[in-house]
């Protein structure tokens, strides 16, 4: 139907895959100014190649693969980090421990507190890690995307999603328990 | 107790307690550590999936939607460029042919028929229909190719 001019069909596929490509834009782009022409540019992309569409994924998943590719262009373009080297630490700071320690043994209104100032420190500690890693937990936790649909978007092998992950998630652990700390102290 | 388990394993248990190797779940219930790393995980995952989910502050579709021409006019026009492009090459080799046709007469009779004299007159027919054949064959693939390696270019 898109194919042959139905604009409205378009629309809808707009409609449909619009808060995907958000999440990839937004992760993946910081300089708010740009994601406008990125988010044009994706689904011109998409409705240039959309013969070539082959049902091989979800048209959702091949749309926000366009999107992943175009952020990635762009940040290869200004020459910006893709990805971080984290440093592999095993043992889990004691003080952290402590912390969580309290964290479990307080009663359910200073849980809901506690956990509105964690969600608060969040967002800026997900602002801090590199594009990809903020991509991808996000793509997992928050719009509980699988591995597999996790790996055709970002075209990795999905050995390498699953260990950027990890490493991900070890990383913001860290950050943010050591940044609550400070934040209580 | 056996040594921590690595954050690996706990956020393995934390993300797939179904598939995970007992002695992890285990030790997750006997150590209060790990236990304590493993809420930790589970919070920060919660934290996470309740993030709002970012919307663009332009409406996408009136954006996009005036600049899309339907895709027919434009498979028709790809149509117009091969047989343009087709009809062009086989006027040019007509001409070519027709100015120096003495030339080409030579030609052959120098070259070809020297070589096909012993070949009967069908058996070279044959001869040139599946050279003609593999020709053709293989300049569709070629083009295929070259119009892959386009869309590819066009996707990124």
């Amino acid at each position: 139907m898109v194919l042959h001019g139905d604009r409205n069909a378009f629309s809808l596929i707009i409609k449909n895959t619009e808060t995907l490509v958000a999440q990839i834009v937004f992760k993946m782009i910081n300089i708010a100014e740009d994601r406008k022409d990125i988010a044009q540019d994706i689904y011109m992309k998409a409705f240039k190649n959309l013969s070539g569409f082959k049902f091989q994924s979800k048209l959702s998943t091949w749309i926000a693969q366009i999107s992943y590719n175009t952020c990635l262009n762009y940040l290869e373009k200004k020459k910006l980090v893709l990805v971080d080297n984290f440093y592999a630490d095993e043992n889990m700071n004691e003080d952290l421990l402590d912390f969580m320690n309290s964290y479990s043994s307080t009663n359910i209104t200073e849980n809901i507190i506690h956990k509105k100032q964690l969600s608060k420190i969040l967002v800026s500690e997900i602002e801090m890690l590199s594009p990809i890693y903020r991509t991808l937990i996000t793509l997992y936790h928050n719009e509980e995307l699988s591995y597999e649909e996790i790996a055709t978007i970002t075209e990795l092998p999905e050995g390498t999603v699953k260990s950027y992950l990890f490493r991900a998630r070890k990383k913001l652990k860290e950050n943010l328990l050591s940044k609550y700390e400070k934040e209580e102290l | 107790m056996t040594k921590h388990l690595s954050d690996f394993d706990i956020q393995q248990w934390v993300l797939d307690k179904a598939n995970c190797e007992a002695n992890i779940i285990d030790h997750i219930h006997e150590c209060e550590h790990c236990k304590t790393k493993a809420e930790t995980y589970q919070l920060l995952f919660s934290v996470i999936k309740e993030q709002p989910k970012p919307a663009f502050d332009f409406n996408l579709s009136e954006i996009i939607l005036p600049q899309i021409s339907p895709a027919q006019p434009a498979l028709q026009r790809n149509t117009i460029i091969k047989f343009t492009i087709a009809a062009i090459t086989i006027i040019a080799f007509s001409i070519t042919s027709y100015l120096y046709k003495a030339q080409i007469n030579i030609f052959l009779k120098k070259y070809i028929f020297d070589i096909t004299s012993g070949i009967s007159k069908g058996a070279m027919y044959l001869l040139l229909t599946t050279a003609l054949t593999l020709l053709i064959f293989q300049s569709i693939a070629l083009y295929k190719k070259y119009q892959q390696k386009i869309d590819d270019l066009n996707f990124y």
